[in-house]
């Protein structure tokens, strides 16, 4: 696997050339500061520019266009880093060695066009391809509200650090999604061309110089950024934890334990904390978490626990019996108390295998190769050979002094099962 | 034997050892990690069954097969996948309608991870004390699932759909199932479906295939096993109407969900003189292209602000029926449901939509060999639902003909139809109890 960096002024190419698939994918990448008046724009904007441009009118001509590129695919996602915002246009093609002369050209002409030659006329976006955007998006918003899980750490993120851009969901809420206008929404298009920065990532068995060639051809940004970008939230621990319930329709009750961590160096987020957060409920099946709660006590089928590392937050949520909620409680307060004094070697070596398998396994996929070099170019992660040996040097010790850094902010319990309470 | 995969440059390797158990090898050495997948073809639908020779067929209750799931990790001294999380290996499990499936995924300790597979599978492991423990996580799976409009609307469709047919129950079974079940019923479903006979062991990936042989083959050779037999499992006759042609439910959706079942019997095909994999081939060519990304009545719903997303079509067989599902988000569902009803009354499909639709599988074909998870699983389904690997899929999409597909769509009709809404709870009907009360 060869990766090479070839800057362009306005925008970088990374180049990842591996024999390793038959197709190729490219990624564009758009990140800037999330401004969270604007975000929900944002991610309105790049599932308009995919659902239509001036020469296809409609999503159905972008299909069959990607069913006659070999059945190419063309999506874009938006998600949140912390304090950053990325929004990525995926291009996933068949090797042009497969296909005919011009296929490169023409497959990687497509999210171009639909970037540069939007629907739009007199600076306002075609109304019927935006309307129908926008009622997909607003049923994302309420389709949150139908998952138990999602739901429950929303809503707890939203009572543990209310204000914080850590508890802003993406699409934010319905009604600014119904104020986005067809003009509101071109100024926030020229305005994210202009500001952000722009990464293209391609991996496969490429011909390098023609594919940097034919990028060039057709990616036309032209504003060189040099503003600061922020992924790191600050989210201040509450003097006195709060617990805090709510009703809800669901079979099943929700427990969600929101924590903050206490001034982690960038060295103990990357590895210590990562093996601490493994060992609690990281995942596997093979947690202390996952140990207490269902094999010792048959009290769920999950409990898993998260970290968010840019937000400085670790999350921990589960699905069970409101009758074992008083049980739950307790076997979570003692796993805490336990990651600061009873971390055995065998439970970090096994953490410390997972996330070694976890990259290896990763090397397999196009995306998650494209995520190391994109994370290991924006410095905040390491090179993979140098993050195994770090992994490999964590030790016990380490875990349980980290554990002390973690502070309980809210437990929060989403009632559920009331039909089942006979 | 040495199978060659057409239309690509690659082989499969297929052994049937002594005891009856049939492996499945696909080499990748582009690929840096290896799946290994061990099965029985036991899952949700198999309640009713014997050994050949016996006289009386066992009853079990629902769940059994994803129950017996659970326990088969459990070994005398650990359980296993602490044992490969030791191996910095992962390992899952699933049961679906027709098969339990035990996985491994990994990048080194090839043969300690394979031949690990192969004991804890065939080391059962369990009392009456384990299986009443399990039941409270399995509860709690099934309270999860009942949460998950994901999975309450395909099967609150089978439910109306199927009489007899065992697709309509859950496949972990209803709480009251797993309350139910006894160690009795586990020991009877391992002593009849996890006999080498009825399993086969699939790998993909990145691995020597000929030492994956041997270590199968010596790894089997050590264990005693009774003479392969032969299972009977008892089917009812499902008839051709459907239960239920409508059903309104209200739960726990924020906008409405509508599922949409065909019930076509394969009978309807048989003139056409076509294999079970080319009707199949076509089924999928002429739904896409009615229903799919790039179809007219998708553009229409979206456009029309009728449906959010998109169409999701799936398909499976029955003994004697195909069931097509066509599942959908919708502020509106009566419109919905009328625009639908309309199209499926003239499903259809053009030479070049057809060609199309041919170009678009056989890069699908060429691009699914990068994946090995996808890879496994498509020699799985082989397996359940052809009886054996499909080598030649590659010449059968390249020999599919426009006209034959013409005459598959004029069979595919709405004569058997069932459909599902979910809905929002009727908050004013809420407060008006609340008011009664």
């Amino acid at each position: 696997m060869v990766y090479k960096l070839h800057k362009n002024g306005s925008f970088n190419i990374h180049t990842i050339k591996t024999d390793r698939f038959k197709n190729i994918q490219m990624e564009i990448l758009f990140r800037n500061n999330l401004d969270e008046k604007n975000v929900h724009k944002r991610v309105v904007l790049f599932d308009t520019l995919m659902a239509s441009s001036k020469e296809y009118k409609t999503k159905r001509d972008i299909a069959l266009k990607l069913e006659d590129l070999y059945n190419a695919s063309c999506y874009a996602r938006t998600t949140k880093i912390g304090g950053e915002v990325v929004s990525s246009i995926t291009l996933d093609f068949l090797n042009p060695k497969y296909a005919e002369e011009e296929y490169l050209s023409e497959v990687i002409k497509l999210p171009f066009d639909l970037i540069f030659s939007p629907d739009v006329t007199n600076n306002e976006f075609a109304s019927i391809p935006l309307e129908s955007v926008k009622c997909q998006v607003i049923s994302d918003i309420k389709n949150t509200k139908e998952n138990p899980k999602k739901l429950s750490i929303q809503k707890a993120l939203e009572k543990a650090v209310p204000k914080s851009i850590s508890s802003i969901p993406l699409t934010g809420k319905e009604s600014d999604i119904l104020s986005i206008t067809p003009a509101n929404l071109f100024e926030e298009y020229t305005n994210i061309l202009k500001h952000d920065y722009i990464d293209i990532f391609v991996i496969g068995d490429i011909d390098v110089d023609k594919m940097i060639s034919e990028i060039v051809k057709y990616a036309a940004f032209n504003t060189i950024k040099t503003h600061e970008i922020e992924m790191n939230v600050l989210n201040a621990p509450r003097k006195k934890a709060q617990e805090i319930e709510e009703k809800s329709d669901f079979s099943q009750s929700q427990l969600v334990y929101i924590l903050n961590t206490l001034n982690l160096t960038e060295e103990e987020k990357r590895y210590p904390f990562i093996i601490y957060n493994l060992i609690l409920g990281g995942g596997s099946l093979e947690t202390k978490l996952y140990g207490h709660l269902r094999d010792e006590h048959s009290l769920c089928y999950n409990v898993l626990s998260l970290f968010q590392k840019y937000d400085n937050l670790e999350i921990i949520q589960t699905g069970i019996d409101y009758k074992n909620m008083n049980l739950a409680k307790k076997l979570i307060k003692e796993t805490l108390h336990e990651m600061e004094n009873s971390v055995t070697d065998d439970e970090v070596n096994r953490a410390i295998l997972a996330v070694i398998s976890a990259i290896n396994i990763s090397l397999d996929r196009p995306e998650k190769i494209i995520d190391q070099y994109f994370f290991e170019y924006l410095g905040s992660i390491e090179p993979m050979d140098v993050r195994i040996e770090k992994f490999k040097k964590v030790t016990k010790e380490e875990v349980m002094k980290i554990a002390k850094k973690v502070k309980l902010n809210t437990i929060y319990v989403l009632k559920g099962g009331e039909k089942h309470e006979n | 034997m040495r199978i060659k995969i057409a239309g690509i440059e690659e082989e499969l390797i297929k052994e049937t050892l002594d005891n009856g158990l049939d492996v499945y090898l696909l080499p990748n050495e582009h690929v840096k990690n290896y799946y290994l997948t061990f099965n029985t073809k036991f899952g949700s639908l198999h309640t009713q069954f014997k050994k050949e020779s016996a006289s009386s067929y066992v009853k079990i209750p629902n769940g059994v097969a994803h129950f017996l799931e659970h326990l088969t990790f459990y070994m005398e001294n650990e359980d296993a996948s602490t044992h490969y999380a030791d191996m910095g290996a992962m390992s899952n499990a699933y049961t679906n309608f027709d098969v339990t499936c035990y996985e491994v995924f990994g990048y080194n300790h090839f043969k300690e991870n394979l031949e690990y597979l192969l004991d804890f599978v065939q080391t059962p492991f369990y009392n009456a004390k384990m299986v009443e423990a399990e039941k409270g996580i399995i509860t709690e799976e099934v309270r999860m699932y009942e949460d998950s409009p994901a999975m309450q609307l395909p099967f609150a469709l089978y439910r109306n759909l199927f009489e007899k047919d065992n697709h309509r129950f859950l496949i972990a079974g209803e709480v009251e199932d797993v309350k139910k079940t006894t160690l009795k019923d586990i020991e009877n479903a391992y002593k009849t479906f996890y006999h080498p006979s009825n399993m086969f062991v699939i790998i993909t990936g990145n691995f020597n295939a000929e030492e994956a042989l041997a270590i199968i083959t010596e790894n089997q050779a050590k264990k005693k096993f009774t003479s392969p037999f032969k299972i009977k499992k008892k089917e009812s006759k499902e008839p051709i109407k459907v239960v239920k042609e409508f059903e309104s439910i209200e739960t726990t959706v924020e906008i409405p969900k509508v599922n949409i079942g065909l019930k076509i019997p394969k009978a309807y095909f048989k003139a056409l003189g076509l294999s079970e994999v080319e009707t199949n081939l076509y089924i999928s060519f002429i739904m896409n292209t009615n229903f799919g990304i790039s179809s007219e009545v998708r553009d229409q719903l979206i456009s029309g602000n009728i449906m959010t997303e998109g169409i999701d079509f799936s398909k499976f067989m029955t003994k004697d029926y195909y069931i097509l599902e066509l599942a959908a988000e919708t502020p509106y569902p009566e419109r919905y449901i009328s625009i639908m009803k309309e199209k499926l009354k003239k499903v259809t499909i053009t030479k070049e939509e057809f060609s199309r639709k041919k170009k678009v599988a056989i890069s699908n074909f060429i691009l699914s060999f990068d994946n090995i998870e996808v890879m496994n699983e498509s020699i799985q389904m082989d397996i359940l639902y052809f009886g054996e690997f499909q080598n030649k899929i590659y010449d059968i999409y390249k020999n599919l003909q426009f006209d034959k597909c013409k005459e598959v769509a004029k069979k595919i009709n709405s004569k058997n139809m069932s459909i599902v809404v979910l809905r929002p709870f009727d908050k004013k009907n809420e407060k008006d109890e609340a008011k009664d009360e």
